[in-house]
């Protein structure tokens, strides 16, 4: 009586509460990604200089001085957009993946009865043969 | 809420997890999802290796797929039970899973007996140190209890904690309670146990469940200071931080907060232990280099400026504002520091000197959302200077540092002692905990707590592990304490009971007369031995009273080898070379030429044993108020300010003020106890002792003048101490009544006591013994009979 009782509430449990908890996890993992890979930081400051390494442009007008701080200030920036560029990317890549995980093991989750079954009887079938 | 309501709420949230716990343990868990996973995995390998060959059996994969359903249905019962296990980790429940458990595994009537079965409970009752036999024979002999309803927990009590639970097994079960009292845990310790086992489980919980947001959190974040310049101007007045103490995680965490806020992220600490605050500061820093902090302050780097060698390294108003505003220039550009300032209050006081004016240039800075500012101070300077300073103030969140109590102290004790435990395979018992929290504070001047007492915990783990030990009790600490310090602590055995029981006998052995003073002397140690007085004062203080060579010395000398075992642990001061003008400095030291003190150094160098003042009254003012703090409170503040710990001292003052009286008194034939009042109320009026003073000593004692008869006991002592020495070498001195006649007729002085005494023996006795044997009239083994002849010659 007691283990039907318990039969009954982890049927209850596997498909009303359990799929929650599954979408919770997925959101805490993809948080937690966009944390790890710095996502939100590196997107807001992708064209802030490398290190806020930067020459300050002198007083007055001198095209040669001008250019030569346009240039590293650029650079400077260039190299910066580009390693962000590079972990902006992982990052995504990492949370589309765990999107689609999360889509098949909702699935899967979804039909673990059947498939524990259906594994059973396979295998009795089999051994049988 | 009665205790059957309280049970159905632990069902009613944990059933399933409940019931799974109970009819698999752990242990049994573990081993039945290990071998389903192994063996479905073997059995994959083997299946497609052969599948791939072509030599496959059905069979084979039959077993497989048999051994596939039973692992899928293993991991689903273990999610199943996870689901309800991991409840309380999101909060909002009635109770924690270890509480509910313990409900779940009671029945009424039956509540202490289930209760010390579960695994809780087993865990709770192994910390009091109660031997397993002892609580068995009590659990069976007692009679039943009970009263169900007193097995209650208020209605509006939300989370019901461990701390509800065992208050109502005492209140329901008072044969326990009164059994626990008898094996020295009181209600309150037995509550602490249990929060210390239950906080502990639920610590290891939550690492476990290293899927929740709290734990992915704490791994740090890659790239965050890619957008951070670099700081060259500020290196050069930052100074090192480094994390001396486990003190401070409370605080931490509040700095944690405040500095995560996105406005007003400010910070003034005030605290009067410097190295705390900088404790909690590096501490902070510790954390953003382990990532173990909050994501918002990860990327943080904590800059504490060294103000005296920026002050220094300026010396004008107008170099010091420019260098200062360029250092937050910096700080703001470089948008990630966390600046902070040692002494926030003496920094403004110093940089007034100069003519700046530290709260405005920092106006502009402090506002910013890229710089931190957290600015340590005094409490006292906290309220003066900078709680009334509204601008500085409206920008800052203050953190004012705990004082540590002993329940926080144990609460970083208990932490730290399960390292130890595996480390040397030992296992602390909560009285043990105790005994070493209080001991540290008590015996152990230098240092911080709680790390003195996690000191002594260190020392004493691999002492017990190589007596072959597992358990470490509360005498093994003792025994610790009394081996370091020489102060006995233990528990009282039957030898020392017949010395303490009999001390006033012992005494009189050394001491001749004086009863008052022995007995008070007797008293006192008594006290101090069972551990009763009071700890936050010396061990014992007395001021004899009296006129020189009565005994005064002779009963320190007896009383330091009483206690402590050996006489050399008297530390003597005269204090009669204490009374000039520069007595204190002398004393205690003096700040202007950095010199330390005496009595500093003689009390840091031997903080237990006896400190003898002689000729008390001849010392300043000065130095007798600070016996006042002394003999009150336990303590004295050196040169430097750091406290120094005479809570371990027996204090013995010695003064013949007041000798013209006791005299007078005598010759009258008055008793003097009644003559005692009139004696201290002269001292008073002579001002030579404040009453208050009089008053913080345990007992004033007057030592009466030594009559003839007393006089003949101590000569005969006396001789007797010749008679041992002459015994080591051979020669038996007969003390004939000759002897100590001429003793007493040559060697008192009323005026002088028994002081002479010693002189009289050296220069006549001893010089007609060593005259004798030099003449060659006596040889070793032979007897030395000295006639009134032999000291007759001497007379004249």
């Amino acid at each position: 009586m007691r283990l039907f009782s318990l039969f009954l509430s982890y049927i209850r449990w596997h498909y009303l509460a359990a799929p929650q908890n599954i979408i919770r996890l997925s959101r805490t993992f993809i948080w937690f990604l966009w944390h790890f890979f710095s996502v939100g930081i590196l997107l807001r400051t992708l064209f802030a200089p490398w290190l806020r390494l930067s020459e300050e442009r002198k007083r007055g007008f001198d095209i040669e001085n001008a250019a030569s701080t346009f240039l590293v200030n650029t650079v400077m920036r260039g190299v910066g957009v580009g390693i962000r560029l590079i972990f902006i990317l992982i990052g995504i890549l990492a949370i589309i993946l765990t999107c689609l995980l999360t889509v098949v093991v909702f699935l899967v989750w979804i039909a673990w009865p059947l498939l524990i079954i259906f594994s059973l009887v396979l295998g009795f079938i089999l051994l049988g043969k | 809420m009665t205790f059957k309501e309280i049970r159905r709420k632990a069902l009613k949230t944990y059933y399933p997890a409940l019931l799974i716990e109970r009819l698999f343990s752990r242990r049994m868990r573990k081993i039945i999802i290990g071998s389903a996973r192994f063996l479905t995995l073997a059995l994959g390998v083997i299946s497609i290796g052969l599948f791939g060959s072509g030599q496959g059996q059905s069979w084979l994969y039959g077993l497989f797929f048999i051994s596939l359903a039973w692992w899928m249905l293993v991991f689903a019962i273990q999610c199943f039970y996870h689901a309800y296990y991991f409840k309380d980790s999101r909060g909002d429940v009635p109770m924690n899973f270890s509480l509910a458990y313990l409900f779940y595994r009671s029945r009424e009537r039956k509540i202490l007996k289930r209760f010390v079965r579960t695994k809780i409970g087993k865990r709770i009752m192994m910390r009091t140190g109660i031997s397993r036999k002892k609580f068995d024979y009590f659990l069976a002999t007692r009679r039943a209890l009970l009263s169900n309803a007193a097995f209650s927990i208020p209605d509006h009590t939300q989370p019901i904690t461990i701390a509800d639970y065992i208050v109502a097994l005492l209140a329901h079960d008072k044969g326990f309670e009164k059994f626990l009292f008898s094996e020295g845990i009181q209600p309150k310790d037995f509550i602490a146990i249990a929060e210390w086992i239950v906080d502990r489980e639920q610590k290891l919980k939550n690492k476990e469940q290293w899927w929740s947001r709290e734990n992915l959190g704490r791994i740090p974040g890659l790239g965050k200071d890619w957008s951070y310049g670099h700081i060259f101007g500020l290196e050069k007045y930052a100074r090192e931080l480094r994390v001396e103490s486990v003190y401070g995680a409370e605080e931490l965490k509040q700095l944690e907060l405040i500095l995560a806020q996105a406005h007003e992220a400010n910070v003034i600490l005030a605290g009067d232990d410097a190295a705390l605050k900088f404790n909690v500061i590096a501490r902070l820093a510790q954390s953003i280099e382990e990532g173990t902090i909050v994501p918002e302050l990860e990327h943080k780097r904590i800059i504490v400026l060294d103000t005296d060698l920026l002050l220094a390294s300026t010396k004008t108003k107008g170099n010091f504002e420019s260098e200062f505003i360029s250092l937050l220039q910096e700080a703001v550009h470089a948008g990630n520091i966390i600046l902070v300032f040692p002494d926030l209050p003496a920094f403004m006081s110093s940089a007034e000197t100069l003519g700046a004016n530290i709260i405005a240039l920092l106006d502009r800075y402090i506002t910013s959302p890229d710089l931190h500012i957290v600015g340590l101070t005094g409490v006292e300077a906290f309220h003066k200077i900078l709680e009334p300073n509204t601008a500085l103030m409206s920008n800052c969140e203050k953190i004012i540092l705990q004082e540590l109590h002993e329940s926080n102290i144990l609460r970083i004790l208990q932490n730290e002692i399960i390292a130890l435990e595996s480390q040397f395979h030992i296992f602390f018992t909560y009285p043990a905990l105790v005994a070493i929290a209080t001991s540290a504070e008590q015996y152990f001047s230098e240092g911080t707590m709680p790390d003195k007492a996690i000191d002594l915990a260190q020392e004493l783990a691999p002492k017990i592990r190589d007596e072959d030990k597992k358990i470490v009790r509360k005498s093994d600490v003792l025994r610790l304490i009394e081996s370091k310090t020489g102060i006995p602590v233990g528990h009282i055995k039957v030898d020392e009971r017949t010395k303490l029981l009999n001390l006033e006998e012992i005494l009189h052995k050394r001491i001749i007369g004086q009863d008052e003073a022995v007995k008070a002397i007797a008293n006192a140690v008594r006290r101090a031995r069972s551990g009763i007085n009071n700890p936050d004062r010396p061990l014992a203080s007395f001021l004899f009273l009296g006129p020189t060579g009565v005994g005064k010395t002779e009963t320190t000398k007896a009383l330091a080898q009483i206690f402590f075992g050996q006489e050399a642990d008297i530390l003597r001061l005269d204090m009669s070379e204490y009374s000039g003008p520069d007595a204190l400095s002398k004393l205690i030291g003096s700040f202007n030429d950095s010199k330390t003190g005496v009595l500093s150094n003689l009390i840091r160098e031997r903080p237990y044993g006896v400190l003898l003042l002689d000729e008390f009254e001849k010392t300043t003012s000065e130095v007798m108020n600070i016996f006042l703090q002394i003999l009150d409170e336990g303590f004295f503040s050196d040169m430097t300010g750091k406290k120094i710990n005479a809570r371990n001292l027996l204090i013995i003052a010695t003064s013949n003020a007041g000798s013209e009286l006791i005299w007078d008194a005598i010759k009258k034939g008055d008793d003097l106890s009644h003559a005692r009042e009139l004696i201290i109320d002269s001292i008073i009026k002579a001002r030579i002792f404040k009453p208050e003073l009089l008053n913080r000593f345990d007992g004033v004692i007057i030592f009466h003048p030594l009559a003839r008869e007393h006089l003949e006991k101590v000569a005969t002592l006396q001789l007797e101490k010749l008679k041992n020495r002459l015994a080591e070498r051979g020669y038996d001195l007969v003390i004939t009544k000759d002897l100590t006649d001429y003793l007493i007729k040559f060697g008192t002085d009323p005026k002088f006591g028994a002081r002479p005494l010693q002189r009289a023996i050296q220069d006549s006795i001893e010089h007609a013994i060593a005259e004798k044997m030099i003449k060659g009239e006596i040889k070793p083994g032979s007897e030395i009979v000295l006639t009134s002849q032999d000291l007759g010659i001497l007379e004249h």
